[in-house]
């Protein structure tokens, strides 16, 4: 072929994408959700209106933390930790390593953890850790036997937890000190985001931490919300409006899932999950207007 | 006369041509002056990378086709030519189409054509060093007695795209362009980005002002591509 129809030809074929698909663009206004993230995935069809819930109240007296430290098999003075907050606390020397438990009265979650076992230390070797499925059947029993493994409450994912990372000789080594295993509640078959349970497994399959929710949700909804298109929500997502906006770096990711789901703050409202690899964010799937006509206001 | 002038005037258009086929390699600068003024352009939004992608590799392509155009006539050394053009075209077009895959109609069809695409993207960027000293072949035969320090330099540069292209063949995931801070491949395209491709596109820009690409100045108009 002659080299200079070939260079036309290039030179055609390439205007000819870009003018032809310009002109579907143009006649096809909104229709892009073009931004800085990838989308990779579907978005999802969802209902006009969806229920939002409530937690039920409970009023912890410190004899309710005396049974929670003892869940934990901690003895101690209940100590008024943060009291701005409503944060009450044992701590429990008498062991050792120490341990503690920290109790909010208003959202009723509680904070169980060893420090010294919980949080990164040094180590010259890699600890024997449970692998995922042992780390869950470990985390699962734990639960059941004190109690805390609520109604729907599901294992959602296991990951690496603290981390201690070594430098010499120009070799870098990573060492896993534990691992996590998430569970979260689900409403009507949607999962709950935003507070769920987290048992943390470390060397010889020891629990070494526990976070989790103690009020359960009332069944019966506080009323209805209308939600926002998926669409609209992604815009929302490019322009940073989220829930727990992380430090950086999240507008590159390549989003692979996106889910409505359920996001526990004082109220239980549906959300937009935008699942990157390595992080999930969510974006709130209905306008403050809609709270504040069923009587509440957005966090 | 008019032979003279035609000529003049066919070295004048390859001198542009290969001017504008060196913008796109000058990327960085303008992604950097978005990330501080934050633009929402039409049809590409908040997406800086594809912007200028796309406006960049559309002028190197341009300018990468008028020199292929005008330098038809030179012998097999003009096929060393075609992979950097190509890749300007892939960026074009890669830049272009991964928004307009962005729609709900595509996305509930094909949700990864749009990934595709943007990696094809980020594959072509990656090799436009390797795709440069081919170039710089085509201009002046590469010869291991007589070896230019931008031939050294674009090779040089051309490792650190091998260790991209390695570290996207293996990327199962994560942010397509990662900032330095997020990964070992992040700080390695950043590098390539900010550093790397502004000195192999400054060495094919000075190519340019050689005269190895066409004679521009009265005295060599006569001048014609060196071949191997």
């Amino acid at each position: 072929m002659n080299r200079k129809h070939l260079v036309l030809g290039l030179v055609a074929a390439v205007l000819g994408v870009v003018a032809v698909v310009a002109c579907i663009m143009a006649f096809l206004p909104g229709e892009s959700v073009s931004g800085s993230a990838l989308i990779a995935a579907r978005f999802p069809v969802v209902n006009e209106t969806y229920p939002v819930y409530r937690t039920v109240s409970r009023n912890i007296t410190d004899e309710d933390v005396q049974q929670i430290g003892k869940l934990f098999n901690l003895s101690g003075e209940v100590k008024d930790y943060i009291p701005s907050a409503g944060i009450y606390r044992i701590d429990d020397c008498s062991k050792n390593p120490c341990e503690y438990v920290e109790v909010s009265r208003n959202s009723g979650t509680i904070r169980y953890k060893i420090p010294e076992k919980a949080m990164p230390y040094s180590t010259d070797r890699q600890p024997v850790l449970p692998s995922d499925e042992e780390a869950i059947a470990i985390a699962t029993r734990y639960l059941q036997e004190r109690g805390l493994l609520f109604g729907t409450a599901r294992v959602t994912g296991v990951s690496t937890g603290s981390q201690y990372g070594t430098h010499s000789g120009g070799i870098s080594r990573t060492f896993d000190l534990t691992r996590n295993v998430r569970f979260s509640q689900g409403i009507d078959g949607i999962s709950i985001d935003g507070s769920g349970t987290t048992v943390t497994v470390a060397e010889y399959g020891e629990v070494v931490a526990v976070s989790t929710a103690l009020s359960p949700i009332d069944p019966e909804p506080i009323g209805y919300v209308k939600v926002i298109s998926p669409e609209e929500a992604y815009r929302r997502f490019l322009a940073g409006d989220l829930i727990n906006r992380p430090a950086c770096c999240y507008d590159q990711c390549v989003v692979r899932d996106i889910t409505l789901v359920y996001y526990r703050e004082n109220l239980i409202a549906p959300a937009y999950a935008f699942r990157c690899d390595d992080m999930t964010l969510h974006v709130r799937a209905m306008d403050p207007s809609e709270l504040e006509r069923l009587g509440a206001t957005a966090p | 006369m008019a032979a003279t002038n035609l000529k003049r005037i066919g070295a004048y258009a390859g001198f542009i041509g290969h001017v504008a086929l060196s913008i796109v390699f000058f990327s960085v600068f303008a992604i950097f002056l978005g990330f501080f003024n934050y633009p929402y352009l039409p049809y590409f939004g908040s997406n800086i990378f594809a912007a200028v992608f796309f406006a960049f590799g559309m002028i190197s392509f341009l300018g990468g086709a008028l020199f292929l155009y005008v330098t038809a006539d030179a012998g097999m050394a003009w096929n060393y030519r075609i992979p950097l053009v190509g890749l300007a075209a892939v960026i074009t077009l890669s830049s272009f189409l991964s928004p307009a895959l962005q729609t709900r109609g595509v996305l509930a069809v094909l949700p990864g054509l749009g990934l595709v695409m943007a990696m094809a993207g980020s594959y072509a960027i990656v090799l436009l060093a390797p795709a440069a000293v081919l170039f710089f072949h085509s201009l002046r035969p590469i010869r291991r007695s007589d070896i230019g320090i931008h031939v050294v330099l674009s090779l040089g540069v051309s490792l650190v795209s091998a260790l991209l292209f390695l570290g996207l063949l293996l990327q199962t995931g994560g942010p397509l362009h990662p900032y330095p801070e997020e990964s070992g491949y992040g700080l390695w395209f950043w590098i390539y980005l900010a550093v790397g491709m502004p000195l192999v596109g400054a060495f094919v820009l000075a190519s340019s002002a050689k005269g190895e690409s066409a004679g521009v100045d009265a005295g060599r108009e006569e001048r014609v591509y060196e071949n191997p």
